[in-house]
């Protein structure tokens, strides 16, 4: 049974409707990423999970209990603020024992956790210190122990790394990773940043206008999107819009550029209709010299280099294709990248390209198989009770 | 030449301030009964006149206790209506300050007759309670701004976080709103206790024979005769405001960094 039950919850302020109808089930001991653009209402779900907001609708369940109604200081809940919200006329130590002196804890008791907590995130030579005597980085790990000493039910990270540096952003995910393993708690993270959230969830839940577009594992978000939007925002894609029409067994594909057959569990349940032909960038393959020729496939096309950014180990490019479309795939650079208006000859399988249905046709909801394998080992580990 | 600018403004400005008040203060010094220059010799006679002459202590005394009880009940008030009004809504929000805000509009000839009148009728006048909540009156309202100044400072997510680590609303309170909005009580002190104690016009209309206090012995002995002890009084009373408001710059200073 889902650990949170999220059922059909509406937010409105005013005339706008922030949340629509967003239903999501969450495995106990599961790392989850909110993920979408700015406005999509992920952090108004955050703040409905916190009990900072009141639902205009739907219910929030925890382990079976209805907690939609419940004040915030209620819920067990600990929450990591974007901007820290740490308590600026206390110590470190008194930061991180709040919570526990909330719960009228015995003094040593509270002593004990509250070194071992401040142990955990590194910060043991820094206890005595006010939170502006530290970095942002160090700040971000006094809330974070903050929100964990207490051992909540459930951790809520708003935008937790949004003020560091990338160096710093990578350095801290790794440790929440890592706090998570140790923990077994369940995390809630709301994050605009697609690469962090591949990094350290387990399942990702993509927001788009209020509604959730696909809950599925970062794998799955990737090569099984649900719809354009997922294909667009998580990851680089080229997209073909055109039609399919069934062709014996499987259907056959049209667009402006080619025309391609698709196998039976290709073309995503499509038979006939408008649709759009989604293949990842490293899925095409760049002839390795211009001119030689040597890119085969299912599809093969003729273009010319339109521009190239240069990363080192690769380089991306952006072909133009003969029908004015203009086509990403990444290239080897060992000679250096190729310069704009080389003609070159790139290739791909039937078995890489998504088949999407245009606007118009709902999301899928349903998740991959993935979903149900991702957090089965998680939950609470042995051992949790003598790192607390 | 924006220089010249600046320099002739502050100097003309600090003169018209500040020259009346040096003028004047030597004269606590003059070896004479008569309050005129030139000076016939230096002398702390008139000094020790103020404190052997029962009056200027008794009013001092008066002034201090109105003022402290003032000073409390009025960022009792003040406070506690800021830290309310901060918890409503915006519309909410516009009105109730502007209501808090109105006894610093009203003429205060306007105020202290209307406490003459209705203290009178409530036997509060002429007694020091009915001068504290007349002057706890004019000082909440800069006790309410200076202590809205300093909670609008606050991040909003501190309280909420506080909640979601289980604080009650009394806990959160008590333990964190207050603390960090400790800046803003002690200026309203200061505002509520400086408004109190050179207050005149509400005094003279509420104060007795018994519980005068150290303006109105001030503008008493303005009237009946004027003495270089009027001087050294001011001079005291200058010192003991200045030493305030350093107080306050050194205060606001010290709480600063906190408030990143």
């Amino acid at each position: 049974m889902a650990f949170i039950d999220i059922r059909g919850i509406d937010k409105f302020y005013g005339k706008f409707q922030a949340l629509r109808d967003v239903s999501l089930s969450i495995p106990k001991g599961c790392f989850v990423t909110l993920l979408g653009p700015s406005g999509s209402g992920k952090t108004t779900l955050l703040k409905i999970l916190a009990g900072f907001e009141e639902v205009s609708g739907g219910q929030v369940q925890l382990d079976g209990r209805d907690i939609t109604g419940l004040r915030p200081e209620k819920r067990n809940f600990g929450m990591v603020f974007q901007g820290y919200a740490l308590f600026p006329h206390m110590s470190v130590f008194d930061n991180v024992a709040y919570p526990l002196r909330v719960r009228r804890m015995d003094r040593r008791q509270i002593a004990k956790r509250v070194d071992a907590m401040i142990e955990l995130v590194q910060l043991g030579k820094f206890a005595r210190r006010k939170p502006h005597e530290l970095s942002g980085g160090q700040q971000q790990r006094v809330a974070l122990a903050r929100a964990l000493v207490f051992e909540p039910d459930l951790l809520l990270l708003d935008e937790p790394m949004s003020a560091l540096d990338k160096k710093l952003r990578v350095n801290l995910q790794e440790q929440l990773r890592d706090i998570h393993h140790r923990l077994g708690t369940t995390f809630i993270n709301v994050t605009h940043d697609q690469e962090e959230a591949m990094h350290m969830s387990d399942l990702i839940a993509v927001m788009n206008q209020g509604r959730i577009e696909q809950f599925d594992s970062a794998h799955a978000l990737y090569r099984k999107p649900g719809s354009l939007f997922v294909a667009d925002f998580i990851g680089k894609s080229n997209v073909f819009p055109g039609t399919v029409a069934g062709n014996g067994q499987g259907v056959r594909f049209r667009s402006a550029a080619f025309t391609l057959d698709l196998a039976p569990g290709e073309a995503g349940g499509m038979r006939d209709g408008d649709v759009q032909l989604v293949v990842r960038p490293e899925d095409i393959r760049l002839e390795t010299a211009p001119g030689a020729g040597d890119a085969r496939g299912d599809v093969e096309l003729a273009g010319t280099v339109a521009s190239s950014t240069y990363s080192g180990d690769r380089a991306l490019y952006t072909l133009e294709l003969p029908c004015g479309r203009s086509l990403l795939t990444y290239g080897s650079a060992r000679h250096g990248a190729l310069p704009p208006g080389a003609p070159v000859t790139v290739a791909f399988d039937s078995k890489d390209c998504i088949v999407l249905p245009c606007k118009g046709h709902s999301p899928s909801k349903g998740h991959s198989d993935e979903q149900t394998q991702i957090c089965a080992h998680q939950g609470p580990r042995p051992g949790r009770d003598q790192q607390a | 030449m924006s220089r010249v600018v600046y320099w002739v403004a502050t100097v003309s400005a600090l003169t018209f301030l500040i020259l009346p008040l040096l003028l004047v203060m030597p004269l606590a010094f003059n070896d004479s009964s008569f309050l005129t220059y030139p000076m016939e010799g230096f002398t702390l006679r008139w000094f020790g006149e103020v404190f052997s002459q029962g009056q200027w202590t008794r009013a001092f005394m008066n002034s201090l206790k109105v003022a402290l009880g003032a000073t409390v009940l009025g960022v009792a008030i003040g406070g506690l209506a800021a830290m309310g009004v901060m918890l409503t809504g915006r519309f909410l929000r516009i009105v109730l300050t502007g209501l808090f805000v109105s006894p610093l509009v009203v003429p205060s000839i306007v105020v202290a007759v209307a406490f003459a009148y209705s203290f009178g009728r409530l036997g509060l006048s002429g007694n020091y309670g009915g001068l504290v909540i007349a002057h706890a009156i004019l000082g909440a309202p800069l006790a309410f701004l200076s202590v809205m100044t300093s909670l609008r400072g606050l991040d909003p997510n501190v309280d909420l976080a506080a909640a979601s680590l289980g604080g009650s609303r009394m806990h959160r309170f008590w333990y964190v709103t207050l603390p960090m909005a400790m800046p803003g009580f002690l200026a309203a002190a200061l505002f509520a206790f400086i408004t109190s104690f050179d207050e005149v016009v509400v005094a003279l209309f509420l104060a007795s024979p018994d519980s005068t206090t150290l303006p109105i012995a001030l503008f008493a002995g303005l009237r009946d005769r004027l003495q270089p002890t009027i001087v050294v009084v001011a001079l005291l009373l200058s010192l003991f405001s200045f030493v305030l408001f350093c107080l306050m710059g050194w205060l606001r200073k010290r709480t600063r960094p906190r408030e990143q």
